[in-house]
């Protein structure tokens, strides 16, 4: 009955299993990952690695440089700020307000913008025409504007950012939703789903989703660097996270004043947030390469 | 084959427009199926035969119900294909594909595949819908260890027998077969054609058999519809298509399959080389352009519509309604 080749068993493993000699190969992957790895557990741990409180103030101690600087001790490994505050602890706990910015950002704009997007791109036509309106108005919306008008309107605290940056940043994702559910969308599998009589949201969660999820991680991992970067410019500009709170942006913005005299206190926090912004970008474009159907792994 | 009277299946008087683009003063319209009614009994076959883009598979999608037709009806077991909930009719007819590699989800597993139909209507626990996947792989003769493979790991022909186990899953009535073999190598053609009609004995399924390939038909149909832009000109029993063919059309795809001889050469069907446009039906008979023995009042008059058992539009043709005219 079978003269056809006859294919080789895999038995029941879970694709995961199967590709991840790949991901070990793939060295940018690895090294973004690790490097996520740990700032996550920096941000986790950070009650129990921090030196010091990251809100007590030591007037002793104040404008200390670091240890490696003349002047420095391991009192304060990465110096104190203005008020005396132990620097290193306040980078610890400025990962836990990035991490967790950049995450709650993604899964509210992902919500919204694949909604949109798979909405557009499977059923087309008249829906299609106002999903793609929506999408072009909110590219001509200022995400900086619109921060600066709803901190004026209802002051600024870590929700206003969150809600602010998630209710915009859903272009990127309503975008590729679009376009990837477009293409699968008349494939005969998705006529095979209508033709056993399942219903539209049946075919979308069952048919189109598991073929976009890859697509999703991706742009996932673009946009949570491009939220802690945003969050870090809004608390720059002192619209985003209020003062007390240790942000990475709002100490670059605090060590303004002092960049030529002590430019550890704006290169310190800017090369963690650099750091972790490369890394993130790094994992999402080894997903990108990883989760490619076929070959692509370098 | 035991065949009951009533139909089962009916396609009544339908018609499928599509329109072209419109300007100021006119409409251009592409009817790419024209007023056709065609019959299935259970247990029949029925050929659906004609040259690429006659509406072969635009009226094999209206049978689905995927497209609605723009007049006429489609009713199965007497009721309208409109009025039958959706579920219902997908328990009753289904489809096989003609290219099996887009028809399966690339990221489900082929057990989950053909679960899916049995999934959406609620049929049964988790288990017994394993065991019923089981036993349909054992229906269309794969290996039970391909249950948990991705269908890139599966050769054409048994993507096509994953594709016919789903279409069985609801123990359907009715397969439309939209060319299922011109997708796949010579050598498996043959064992899903069989496939099929083992099937049919064992299902006591009717089939609506699409397909461009007459030797297929031949082998597969108990009766044949001949398709010509958008109308069946010639419906008769396979024998008799095959063995008395009425219609000049029917005689011209009778003579183009090719013989096993290399010295024959391509054969002339004195249907010369204009290829048909749809979107501009000629007057009269619309096969007369091409026609090989068409005679004045071809190019002027319609023939007249068919109906029954057995019919060819043709003026020429005895017996046809308008030859006494």
């Amino acid at each position: 009955m079978t003269a056809a080749p006859v294919a080789p068993a895999v038995g029941a493993k879970p694709i995961v299993t199967r590709i991840l000699p790949r991901w070990r190969q793939h060295t940018g992957f690895m090294l973004g990952f690790s490097v996520l790895v740990v700032f996550a557990l920096m941000a986790i741990l950070a009650p129990l690695l921090a030196p010091h409180d990251p809100y007590a103030q030591d007037l002793m101690s104040r404008m200390r440089p670091p240890v490696w600087m003349d002047g420095g001790s391991w009192d304060h490994p990465f110096g104190a700020d203005q008020v005396g505050r132990d620097y290193l602890s306040r980078i610890f706990y400025g990962a836990r307000i990035s991490l967790f910015v950049g995450l709650c950002v993604t899964l509210l704009s992902c919500l919204i913008g694949t909604t949109l997007g798979v909405a557009a791109g499977y059923f087309g036509g008249r829906v299609d025409t106002v999903i793609s309106f929506l999408i072009t108005a909110r590219l001509a919306i200022p995400v900086v504007l619109v921060a600066l008008a709803v901190v004026a309107l209802v002051g600024s605290s870590l929700q206003v950012v969150i809600a602010v940056l998630g209710l915009l940043l859903w272009d990127r994702f309503a975008i590729v939703m679009r376009a990837t559910t477009q293409q699968i969308r008349s494939a005969d599998f998705i006529v095979a789903a209508k033709v056993q009589g399942a219903s539209h949201l049946q075919i979308v969660v069952q048919e189109i989703l598991p073929n976009v999820v890859n697509n999703l991680l991706v742009v996932a991992t673009l946009e949570i660097a491009q939220a802690i970067v945003l969050e870090a410019a809004l608390s720059f500009l002192g619209i985003g996270v209020p003062a007390p709170t240790p942000s990475w942006g709002l100490m670059i913005a605090e060590g303004r004043a002092d960049v030529f005299f002590d430019p550890w206190l704006i290169t310190i926090p800017g090369a963690f947030l650099f750091v972790l912004v490369l890394a993130t970008n790094m994992t999402g474009d080894g997903l990108r390469d990883l989760t490619a159907p076929e070959g692509r792994n370098r | 084959m035991t065949q009951s009277d009533a139909p089962i299946f009916e396609v009544n008087a339908v018609s499928q427009e599509y329109q072209l683009g419109s300007s100021l003063f006119r409409r251009r319209y592409l009817r790419a199926v024209d007023d056709v009614s065609l019959q299935l009994r259970r247990g029949e076959v029925l050929g659906l035969v004609g040259e690429s883009g006659c509406g072969k598979t635009t009226l094999a999608k209206i049978m689905m119900g995927l497209i609605q037709p723009t007049a006429g009806e489609v009713r199965l077991n007497g009721k309208r294909l409109a009025d039958v909930p959706r579920l219902e009719v997908a328990s009753r007819i289904q489809y096989v594909f003609q290219d099996p590699y887009s028809a399966l989800n690339p990221r489900h597993s082929v057990g989950r595949i053909i679960e899916q139909p049995l999934r959406i209507h609620g049929v049964g626990a988790a288990a017994d819908r394993a065991q019923k996947a089981r036993k349909l792989l054992d229906v269309v003769g794969l290996p039970q260890r391909l249950i948990d493979s991705p269908p890139s790991q599966l050769s054409g022909g048994q993507r096509q027998r994953v594709v016919i186990a789903r279409a069985l899953a609801l123990r359907p009535d009715i397969l439309v077969c939209d060319e299922p073999t011109s997708a796949l190598d010579v050598s498996v053609q043959s064992q899903i054609l069989n496939l099929l009609l083992d099937l049919r004995s064992e299902f006591g399924l009717s089939y609506i058999f699409v397909s461009h390939n007459l030797a297929v038909v031949e082998h597969m149909a108990t009766s044949v519809a001949v398709m010509y832009l958008g109308r069946i000109v010639e419906h008769a029993a396979t024998a008799d298509i095959f063995g008395n063919p009425q219609h000049p059309y029917t005689r011209a795809l009778l003579h183009s399959v090719l013989a096993p001889d290399p010295g024959a050469g391509i054969p002339d069907l004195g249907l010369g080389r204009t290829v048909p446009n749809p979107a501009q039906l000629p007057t009269g008979c619309r096969f007369h352009p091409r026609c090989p023995v068409a005679v004045p009042v071809c190019s002027t008059k319609e023939p007249a519509r068919g109906r029954g058992e057995r019919w060819a539009e043709c003026h020429l043709v005895e017996g046809s309604a308008s030859a006494a005219a």
